[in-house]
C-alpha cells in the first residue's frame, strides 16, 4: 500500500518538468480537439499519435498517447452538447440530454456537467487503476498457458459480442484479425505462415500501420462517404460547475464511476458501451426518469462519468493482462509494446514503477481536462468546425507518412491501404473494426499459448478445461457463443423444453 | 427491400467468408509440419490458422444459411432506415464521393509515392486536389469558388512544409 503511494509520488514528481507538462496538457488539448471533431475517434488520434512519437523517450510518448486518449473521450462531449453530434462513439448517450438542455439555453450548465462527470469519472478510475493493477496482476501472476489462451479468445468473442449489432459478425472481425496476426514468421519455430515467399510478408503485417489503416484510412472514407453537416451553434453561458448539481447526483456519479470501471475492464467492450450501460441503469434507478431524453442533468452526468472512468478501466486488464479493455487501449497497448514496456503479469514484477507512472499520467490529463473544459470553450468550437473536407485530406497524408517513417519501407504504406480498405467495406456490411484490432493485438498470446499448453500436456486438450481458472473462462466462451447464435440458442431452448416436460410430465404421473 | 438487400449481403459475405476459411484451412493443412525438427504433433504451425479458418467456416456458414427471422431480432436498425427515395439518391453521391476520394488516396499512396516524385510536389498536389474536387457541396467532382481556390491555394502548400519539414528533420525519416 505504502509501496505504492511512494511509486505513486515518484511517478508525480517526476513528471513536473516543463517537458513533461507542456506534453502532458498539449496531449490532452490534442485529445479534446480531436474529440470534438466528429470523424476523429479516439483510437485515430492515438493511432496517429504512434506514429507521430515513436522517436521520443518511452515515458514522454506514452505520456502523450495516454493524455491524447483521456481528452478525447471527453472533447466529444462539446459538439454532442452544442451541435447533437457526438465528437467521438462514446459520447453518443450525452447526445439525448446534453442537447436538450443546449435548447432549453443551458448549453453552459450542460457541459460544466459533461466536464465535472468527466474529472470525477477518470479520479474514480484512476483510484481503481492503482489499486485493482497490481491485484489483477498478482492474481495472473498465477495464470498459465491454458488461461491465457482463453483469455484472448474471451476478449475477441467478447469484443465481437458487445460491439457489434449481430454477434456473428464481430466474430467473424475477431477471428479474421486473429488469423492475420498469425502471418509471417511464427513465435515457436520462426516458420513462414502464408508469407508465399514475400520478404515483407515473412516478417508478417507490422501492427501500426494495420491500425492506421483500420482506424485513419477507413474514417478518411467513411467521412467522405457521407453528408457533410453544419449545424448552427447555440450560444452558451458559464460553463463553471453548480456545487449543487454534484452533490445532488453523488449516488448517480459513484454508480456510473463503478460501472464505467468495470465496462472499461472487460475486454475489448469500450467506452461507448460503458456510457449507454451507465446511462441506462442512471434512468432505471432515477426518481426523475421522465425527465432522461428532455434534458436530464442526471442522465448527463451519468453518461460522461461512465465514459471516461472507463478508459482508466480499460488500462487495468492492458497493464495487468496484456489483454485490452477497449480499441483504443489495444493501440496503447501495441505503443508500449512498441516502446520497450512489456504490459503483462510480470509487469509489476518487473517494472511495478510504470503503472504507477501510467496513474500519474491519467492525473495530468484529468487536470488538463479540467482547466480546457471550463475555459477553453469557444475556440475548441471554432475548432471543431473546420471543415471535413478540408481536415480529411490532412489525416490522409498523415496516415502515409505515419505509416511509412515505422521502416521507411512503402511495403507498410500499401498494407495500411489494403486494410483501410476491407476495414471500411467490412464496417459498411456491419463487421466492426474493434474485433478485428483486438483480434490483431491478442493473436500472438493467443497462438503461443495454445501451443505451449498443449506442450506441456504432450498434446492433451483437457487441461484446457479443468483448470479452475481455465474452466471458468472456458465455460465464459462457450456460453457467449451458444447464447448468441440464434440457431443453437433455439435448439438449447428446445431441449431444455423438452427435459422440463419430461421431467414434469414424470412427475405429474408420480402424482 | 432494403433489409433484403442487407440479407443476401449476409448470404454472399457468409459465402465468401466460408471460401476463405476453407482456403485457410488448406493452407493450414499443407503447411510443412516440420517433422525433421522432430517437434511435438500437437504444435506444429498450421494448428493455430487452421482452427481460426474452421471457425471462419462455421460462422460463414451459419451467416449464409440462418433464417429471416434470426436476422430480424439482430438488425432491426437496418429495417428502420429512412424513405426509400431520399437514401437512394444520399447512396448515389455517397458513391461518387466515396469513389472519387479512394481513387485519389490509392494514387497518392499506393501509385505514384516513392516512384520518383519529390514528397512535398505530390503531397502538395494530393492535398489541393483533394480539397477541390471534394468540398462541403453535393457536387462530385465539386466546382470550387474563388474562396475556396484561394484558401486550397494557401493551404497546400504550407501542409505539405510543415509536414516534411517535421518528419524530414525532427523525426529523422528518409522521405520516400
Amino acid at each position: 500500500m505504502f509501496d505504492g503511494l511512494t511509486m505513486f509520488g515518484n511517478a508525480v514528481v517526476g513528471y513536473i518538468t516543463p517537458v513533461s507538462l507542456a506534453l502532458a496538457f498539449g496531449s490532452t488539448l490534442l485529445g479534446v480537439v480531436a474529440g470534438c471533431m466528429p470523424g476523429l475517434s479516439a483510437t485515430l488520434v492515438i493511432t496517429l499519435l504512434t506514429t507521430l512519437t515513436l522517436k521520443m523517450a518511452p515515458s514522454q510518448a506514452i505520456l502523450v498517447l495516454v493524455c491524447a486518449y483521456n481528452g478525447a473521450i471527453y472533447g466529444g462531449s462539446r459538439t454532442a452538447i452544442l451541435l447533437n453530434i457526438p465528437g467521438t462513439a462514446a459520447n453518443a448517450a450525452a447526445c439525448l440530454d446534453g442537447y436538450q438542455l443546449a435548447r432549453q439555453g443551458q448549453a453552459g450548465r450542460a457541459m460544466g456537467i459533461a466536464t465535472t462527470g468527466s474529472v470525477v469519472g477518470t479520479l474514480f478510475g484512476l483510484v481503481c487503476l492503482a489499486l485493482f493493477t497490481p491485484m489483477l496482476g498478482e492474481v495472473a501472476l498465477s495464470f498459465g498457458a491454458f488461461e491465457f489462451f482463453w483469455l484472448a479468445l474471451l476478449g475477441v468473442v467478447m469484443s465481437g459480442n458487445v460491439v457489434a449489432a449481430d454477434a456473428l459478425k464481430g466474430w467473424v472481425a475477431g477471428f479474421l484479425g486473429l488469423f492475420v496476426a498469425c502471418i509471417g514468421q511464427e513465435g515457436m519455430y520462426a516458420h513462414e505462415r502464408f508469407a508465399f515467399g514475400s520478404p515483407d510478408l515473412a516478417g508478417g503485417f507490422q501492427l501500426i500501420p494495420v491500425l492506421v489503416g483500420a482506424f485513419g484510412f477507413s474514417e478518411v472514407l467513411t467521412v467522405m462517404s457521407e453528408r457533410a453537416a453544419r449545424p448552427k451553434i447555440m450560444e452558451f453561458g458559464s460553463a463553471l460547475p453548480r456545487i449543487m448539481d454534484v452533490l445532488r447526483y453523488w449516488r448517480t456519479i459513484i454508480r456510473s464511476g463503478v460501472i464505467g470501471v468495470w465496462v472499461g475492464i472487460l475486454p475489448g467492450v469500450g467506452e461507448d458501451m460503458a456510457a449507454w450501460s451507465s446511462y441506462a441503469t442512471a434512468r432505471r434507478l432515477s426518481k426523475e426518469p421522465e425527465k432522461y431524453g428532455k434534458g436530464s442533468i442526471e442522465g448527463l452526468m451519468a453518461a460522461e462519468t461512465g465514459d471516461n472512468a472507463s478508459v482508466p478501466g480499460g488500462i487495468i486488464p492492458a497493464l495487468a493482462l496484456a489483454i485490452p479493455g477497449s480499441a483504443p487501449c489495444a493501440v496503447l497497448l501495441a505503443a508500449m509494446i512498441i516502446h520497450g514496456v512489456q504490459p503483462g503479469p510480470m509487469l509489476m514484477v518487473e517494472n511495478p514503477q510504470f503503472v504507477y507512472d501510467v496513474v500519474a499520467m491519467v492525473l495530468f490529463s484529468t487536470l488538463g481536462i479540467l482547466f480546457f473544459g471550463l475555459f477553453f470553450i469557444r475556440p475548441l468550437i471554432k475548432l471543431a468546425q473546420i471543415p471535413r473536407s478540408v481536415m480529411m485530406p490532412i489525416i490522409f497524408v498523415l496516415c502515409v507518412i505515419g505509416s511509412y517513417s515505422l521502416s521507411s519501407r512503402m511495403f507498410d504504406v500499401y498494407t495500411m491501404l489494403g486494410f483501410g480498405t476491407l476495414v471500411f467495406l467490412m464496417r459498411r456490411y456491419g463487421y466492426p473494426a474493434a474485433p478485428f484490432v483486438l483480434g490483431l493485438v491478442l493473436g500472438d498470446i493467443l497462438d503461443k499459448n495454445l501451443r505451449r499448453g498443449l506442450v506441456l500436456t504432450d498434446g492433451d486438450i483437457l487441461p484446457f478445461f479443468t483448470r479452475p481458472i481455465s474452466a471458468i473462462l472456458a465455460a465464459l466462451v462457450i456460453w457467449t457463443f451458444i447464447t448468441n447464435v440464434k440457431t443453437l440458442n433455439d435448439g438449447m431452448i428446445r431441449m431444455r423444453t423438452a427435459l422440463l416436460d419430461k421431467v414434469l410430465g414424470r412427475a405429474k404421473k408420480a402424482a | 427491400m432494403k433489409f433484403s438487400n442487407h440479407l443476401s449481403a449476409d448470404r454472399i459475405g457468409g459465402l465468401i467468408w466460408l471460401t476463405f476459411g476453407a482456403a485457410i484451412v488448406y493452407g493450414s493443412w499443407v503447411m510443412d509440419r516440420l517433422d525433421s525438427l522432430k517437434i511435438p504433433p500437437a504444435t506444429v504451425p498450421g494448428l493455430v490458422p487452421g482452427l481460426l479458418g474452421a471457425g471462419l467456416i462455421i460462422f460463414g456458414l451459419i451467416l449464409a444459411l440462418r433464417r429471416t427471422d434470426a436476422v430480424i431480432e439482430t438488425q432491426s436498425f437496418v429495417v428502420e432506415e429512412q424513405p426509400e427515395a431520399a437514401a437512394d439518391t444520399h447512396d448515389e453521391f455517397a458513391w461518387k464521393r466515396l469513389a472519387l476520394s479512394w481513387l485519389l488516396c490509392a494514387t497518392y499512396g499506393g501509385l505514384l509515392l516513392g516512384h520518383g516524385i519529390h514528397y512535398w510536389i505530390l503531397t502538395c498536389a494530393f492535398l489541393a486536389l483533394h480539397m477541390l474536387l471534394l468540398d462541403e457541396t453535393e457536387r462530385v467532382p465539386a466546382r470550387p469558388d474563388t474562396f475556396r481556390l484561394i484558401l486550397v491555394a494557401l493551404l497546400a502548400p504550407t501542409i505539405a512544409t510543415v509536414v516534411t519539414l517535421i518528419f524530414r528533420y525532427v523525426f529523422l525519416v528518409r522521405l520516400p
